[in-house]
């Protein structure tokens, strides 16, 4: 398997922060990722897939089913999608700043 | 008040119902004009006489839909047909998505079933249904791009000895064309072009390693320095 690497784009960012803002409870599925962040079926849908492949996230689906109608598969974060999310958020600020920062001897602001 | 509301949305309504009747008594007459001037200027710049068919025909085509369709919207026959329709989305998406699809499946239709289970099926729901279809293409194109195209190329990345035939297999060879037809002042004239190709497949791989994020390993330690 080679290494999956997640690239911080505005979908998978706003995915990741419903997923991450989404209490154990009641954790996110499918219409509710769709609704909360503004995107589609087919622009969600394939961002979990490639999260998942990544390790980022796991699902489970509703235990018990209900009978009524189809079980839901919900999505929660891993301890290694937190931390790898979190280190990604910081090399993604710290470019940013860097890029930002006037190079030396250009004479930046005081 | 309320009552001199209700005559101006009358008045409007009977006047929309006028407009719309003049409109498709009309009909018939803009479409033998626009015939007539078509076929004129078909004749005059000697188009292929077709054409004024096709713009005709079509034209009149949209207007028929353009007076059906909102009649034919909620009626059940289209409620029907929309859940057959919506229905048939998630079983080709199903297909498309191959080995993930039965699990889709399931997750899908909870999806369309909304919040409330039991949700009626619109036209929005026929959005969503596009939208696993399209999903299924991407996850299969991505998929087949990891198996055809990714692989190779990681394992190419992550290996030294084979990053290295990738940038001195092409320089040499292109050194070799070169030396065989003009020798080895040519060579030396090309110099330019040949780093030129050696350092653009150079940067290929470092690109390609910060893209996919990949690192060879750190060659081991040499024991004499000790």
């Amino acid at each position: 398997m080679s290494a999956t690497k997640i690239r911080l784009t505005a979908v998978i960012m706003d995915v990741l922060d419903v997923l991450t803002s989404s209490p154990s409870d009641n954790p996110a599925w499918g219409l509710r990722l769709c609704e909360q962040t503004g995107y589609g079926t087919g622009t969600i849908y394939p961002a979990l897939d490639r999260l998942m492949k990544a390790g980022w996230i796991s699902d489970h689906w509703e235990d018990p089913p209900p009978e009524d109608r189809p079980p839901r598969r919900f999505y929660e974060m891993t301890s290694t999608g937190r931390e790898q999310y979190a280190a990604a958020l910081r090399a993604h600020s710290e470019r940013r700043a860097s890029w930002l920062r006037p190079a030396p001897g250009t004479g930046g602001a005081a | 008040m309320s009552d001199l509301k209700g005559a101006d949305v009358a008045i409007a309504a009977s006047w929309q119902r006028r407009l719309l009747r003049y409109y498709f008594k009309l009909v018939p007459w803009i479409l033998l004009v626009l015939m007539l001037t078509l076929g004129t200027m078909a004749v005059a710049h000697g188009w292929n006489p077709y054409i004024t068919f096709a713009v005709v025909g079509g034209f009149y085509v949209l207007v028929e839909a353009g007076r059906w369709l909102p009649f034919l919207l909620g009626t059940p026959l289209t409620r029907s047909m929309l859940r057959i329709s919506v229905c048939s989305l998630v079983d080709l998406a199903v297909l498309l998505a191959g080995r993930r699809g039965p699990a889709l499946r399931v997750e899908w239709r909870a999806h369309l079933a909304g919040e409330s289970g039991h949700d009626p099926v619109t036209w929005p729901k026929a959005r969503e249904a596009f939208g696993f279809v399209a999903s299924a293409i991407r996850c299969r194109c991505s998929d087949a791009a990891e198996a055809a195209w990714w692989t190779p190329v990681d394992a190419i990345l992550k290996s030294r000895m084979l990053s290295n035939l990738f940038v001195l297999i092409p320089t040499m060879m292109a050194t070799g064309f070169i030396f065989r037809y003009e020798g080895t002042l040519g060579v030396l004239k090309s110099a330019e072009s040949i780093s030129a190709i050696g350092g653009f497949l150079y940067m290929l791989i470092r690109v390609g390693r910060w893209w996919r994020n990949v690192k060879p390993p750190e060659p081991k330690a040499r024991r004499g320095k000790e």
